[in-house]
C-alpha cells in the first residue's frame, strides 16, 4: 500500500500556498494546543501528562527523521 | 461566482475525493482507481487532481477542503483506550504511537503540504457525521432517521441521527461507543474465518448461505442486545481493542472451535465434491459460524432500527457506514424493518465520508438549502472516443469501431447470447465499490457452468462466492420478490431479494444457494446504454437479466482507463471488450 510520504511527493496541481518551515512548526504547535484543549474539555485531565510526553516524543521523532543519518535507525528502534 | 468544496477521506482505508460546485456533485472517485492500489488509504492526490480537472479549476479556486473526520479525537480515544486496557495494550501502544506521532496526528500539516492549500480553508467534519451527511443530504427525502454503522470513527461505532429539511439538517440522537461495535463484531468473525479484515467481510456474507445458524446462542453471548436499541460486546472474547494484530481471544476459539486457515478450500456439505467427511464437517462448521454471525448482525440492526422507530417515528431510514454494505442485512431491514422507505448511500464505507464531509460543509456549515440528489453514480472519469481510438491505434490493437455505445449494444447482446464473457466499459466509472454497468464483466446468467467459467477464466476468486444479476426495472417484479423498501437500494445493488419460485433454476449463475441474489435494478434514466444492452439480450434470450461482476482481476481495483481495460483483457480469458463503441476481441 502506498504510504502517506509517497503521496506527499506528488503534489496534485500547482497550488496556491507552500507552507514555510516556520508555518509548519506553528501548525504543529496549533495541533498540540487543540489536542490539550480537547483532552481537558472532555474531562480527561489525567491524560494531560501522557499526552504532553507523547507529543514531545512525537515532535522529537519527526525532527530526528529529518536528520539524514539518524532517520534509518528510527524504525529500527521501534 | 461558484462555491467549490472538496471532500477528502484518507489515512485509514479507501481514500477518496469528491468535488461539489454550489452543492452539486461534479466529480467523485476513490484514490485506488487512479493509483491502482486496492483500498489505497494514502491522501487522494491523484483523485483530487482529476476532480479539479473535471471541474476546470485549480486548488486556489477551492473555497474549502474538508477532511472527513477529526484525527485529534481519534487519537484521544486511542490514548484513553490504551490506558484503560493496560497492560494488555503494551504491544499495540508503541506501534500506534509511531504511526500517530509520525504522521497521522499532523493531518493539518499533511493536507496543507500535499495539496498546497491555504490553512484557513481547511475544515474537519466528524467520522459518523460525514457518514450521516452522505446518507441523508443527497437522498431524495426531506426528512429521515439516519443510521450510521461501522467499525469505529472517532469514538462512535453506531450513530442515530435526525435529518431535517431545514437547518441544522442533521441532529444527533444517540450513539454507541467503541469498543462496542457491530462492525468490529463482524470483522472479528471475518478474521476467525480466515479472511482479511476490512476487505473480506462480504466473503463471510457469501459463505453464510451455505450454513445454518446453529451457533446463534453463542453469538448472543458475544453480542448482547440491550434496552432502547443499544447493544454491547462481551469483551472477554475480543482483543481488537488492545492487540495490534489479533482480533479475538482464545476464549472465542473455545466457544466456536478452531479458526479457518486463510486460503483453505471451502467445502461444506452443499459443495463437498471429493472432500473427506472430516473436511466437510469442518467446513460446514465454518459455514454455520458465518450464518450465525450474519443472523446476529441482522437481528442487531433490526433491534436498533425498531427502537429508533418506536422513539422517533417517521417512515424513512437513510444509512451509511461499512455495515450498510451488508446487502443481505439490508434486505431484511427492508422486509422486516419498521420503515417504508430505505436509502443507502452507494459508497457507504469510508470512501463515502468524502462525499458526506463536502455535503456537511455546504449545508451545515454554509447553511445552504438542500439541492443534490444522488440518482446516478457515474461520477468518475471518462475518456472521449477520440482518446480511446488513439490509445488503440498507438498500441496497434485490432478493433472494430461500431460507432457509439448505443450501436454496440445489439452486437454485444448477440455475443452474450452465444455464451461469450465480455468486458463492458461505458462512459464515466462508478462511485462506490460496485460495478453497475460502467466498468463491468458481463455474461449470460442462464448457463449452469457460467459461474465456474467466469471464476476460473477471469476472476480467479473463491468459487463459493455468488455473482450478481442486473435486470431492467420493467422486468424486476416478474423475476424477484422485492420488498417495497428495497426498491431504491437495489438500484445500487445493495439488497438481496429472492428469485420467484416459478423462475427457480433459470438463472443458476446469479442465484445463491438460498435462492437470493444481489440484484441491480437498471433504470433507463440512470443508465440508458446498459438498460438497452439488457433489453437487447432479452430479445435473444427472453431473459432481461445479465450476470454483472466488477471489471477487474482478483486483487486489482476495478479498471479505470482504457489501458487498464485492455490490460485486463490480455491477462484474463475474456472473449471480447466493448469500450465506448469499440469492439476489441481477445488477443488469443
Amino acid at each position: 500500500m502506498a504510504s502517506v510520504s509517497q503521496a506527499q511527493t506528488e503534489p496534485s496541481t500547482p497550488g496556491e500556498h507552500t507552507p514555510t518551515r516556520t508555518e509548519s512548526i506553528l501548525m504543529r504547535f496549533g495541533t498540540v494546543g487543540e489536542l490539550l484543549m480537547l483532552v481537558s474539555a472532555g474531562g480527561r485531565w489525567w491524560m494531560l501528562p501522557l499526552v504532553l510526553a507523547l507529543v514531545v516524543l512525537g515532535i522529537g521523532l519527526v525532527a530526528l527523521q529529518s536528520v539524514e543519518y539518524i532517520a534509518p535507525f528510527i524504525y529500527m528502534v521501534f | 461566482m461558484s462555491t467549490w468544496i472538496l471532500g477528502v477521506s484518507a489515512l485509514y482505508h479507501d481514500a477518496a475525493a469528491v468535488l461539489l460546485r454550489d452543492g452539486v456533485i461534479v466529480a467523485a472517485a476513490q484514490e485506488e482507481r487512479f493509483s491502482r492500489v486496492k483500498h489505497d488509504a494514502s491522501l487522494p492526490v491523484r483523485a483530487t487532481k482529476w476532480c479539479l480537472e473535471q471541474g476546470g479549476i485549480s486548488i486556489g479556486d477551492l473555497d474549502h477542503l474538508v477532511f472527513y473526520e477529526k484525527p485529534l479525537r481519534k487519537f484521544e480515544r486511542i490514548l484513553a483506550n490504551s490506558v484503560a486496557t493496560f497492560p494488555r495494550s503494551w504491544r499495540a501502544f508503541p506501534r500506534q504511537m509511531v504511526t500517530w506521532l509520525g504522521s497521522k496526528l499532523w493531518v493539518r500539516n499533511q493536507l496543507v503540504a500535499t495539496f498546497a492549500i491555504q490553512p484557513h480553508k481547511l475544515l474537519f467534519s466528524e467520522h459518523h457525521l460525514s457518514h450521516a451527511a452522505s446518507a441523508f443530504l443527497c437522498s431524495p427525502y426531506d426528512e429521515a432517521t439516519i443510521l450510521t454503522v461501522d467499525g469505529v470513527g472517532e469514538e462512535a461505532t453506531t450513530g442515530l441521527w435526525r435529518g431535517t429539511a431545514e437547518a441544522p439538517f442533521i441532529e444527533p440522537l444517540a450513539e454507541v461507543r467503541f469498543p462496542h461495535s457491530l462492525g468490529m463484531f463482524y470483522s472479528t468473525i471475518t478474521a476467525l474465518l480466515g479472511f482479511a479484515v476490512n476487505s473480506g467481510e462480504y466473503k463471510v456474507m457469501g459463505m453464510a448461505a451455505y450454513g445454518e445458524p446453529r451457533f446463534r446462542a453463542e453469538m448472543d453471548q458475544l453480542l448482547r442486545l440491550e434496552d432502547g436499541g443499544a447493544f454491547s460486546l462481551d469483551l472477554d472474547y475480543f482483543s481488537f481493542h488492545y492487540h495490534p494484530t489479533q482480533s479475538y481471544r482464545p476464549r472465542l476459539v473455545d466457544l466456536l472451535g478452531e479458526p479457518r486457515m486463510p486460503g483453505e478450500p471451502f467445502r461444506p456439505t452443499a459443495i463437498a465434491g471429493d472432500a473427506s467427511a472430516e473436511a466437510v464437517a469442518r467446513n460446514q462448521r465454518f459455514a454455520d459460524i458465518a450464518a450465525s454471525a450474519q443472523a446476529a448482525i441482522e437481528d442487531a440492526l433490526l433491534h436498533v432500527v425498531r427502537a429508533a422507530h418506536a422513539e422517533h417515528g417517521g417512515d424513512t431510514l437513510c444509512m451509511a457506514g461499512g455495515v450498510a454494505l451488508n446487502s443481505v442485512a439490508n434486505h431484511r431491514l427492508a422486509k422486516e424493518g419498521p420503515y417504508d422507505k430505505l436509502w443507502i448511500q452507494p459508497a457507504a464505507g469510508d470512501a463515502g465520508g468524502a462525499l458526506g464531509a463536502a455535503l456537511w460543509a455546504w449545508h451545515c456549515v454554509l447553511g445552504k438549502p438542500r439541492t443534490a440528489t444522488l440518482d446516478r453514480i457515474d461520477l468518475g472519469r471518462s475518456w472521449t472516443r477520440d482518446q480511446t481510438r488513439q490509445i488503440l491505434d498507438d498500441l496497434g490493437i485490432t478493433y472494430e469501431d461500431l460507432g457509439d455505445t448505443s450501436a454496440s449494444t445489439e452486437r454485444a447482446a448477440a455475443d452474450l447470447a452465444e455464451g461469450d464473457i465480455i468486458g463492458w466499459f461505458d462512459g464515466r466509472f462508478e462511485w462506490g465499490p460496485r460495478a453497475l454497468g460502467h466498468r463491468s464483466i458481463l455474461a449470460d446468467p442462464r448457463g449452469a457452468d457460467t459461474k465456474d467459467k467466469v471464476n476460473a477464466r477471469i476472476k480467479f476468486r473463491e468459487s463459493f462466492r455468488p455473482f450478481a444479476p442486473a435486470i431492467t426495472e420493467e422486468a424486476a417484479d416478474d423475476w424477484y420478490d422485492i420488498a417495497p423498501a428495497a426498491r431504491v437500494p437495489l438500484r445500487f445493488m445493495l439488497a438481496t431479494p429472492t428469485l420467484k419460485p416459478e423462475r427457480e433454476g433459470s438463472l443458476p449463475a446469479t442465484t445463491h444457494l438460498d435462492g437470493t441474489s444481489r440484484v441491480q435494478i437498471v433504470r433507463r434514466a440512470d443508465h440508458p446504454h446498459f438498460h438497452e444492452l439488457i433489453g437487447a439480450f432479452s430479445g435473444h434470450s427472453d431473459t432481461p437479466v445479465l450476470l454483472n461482476t466488477s471489471f477487474n482481476l482478483k486483487g486489482d481495483p476495478i479498471v479505470t482507463s482504457p489501458i487498464d481495460a485492455l490490460a485486463t483483457l490480455r491477462r484474463s480469458e475474456l472473449d471480447t471488450l466493448y469500450m465506448d463503441g469499440f469492439r476489441v476481441p481477445s488477443p488469443d
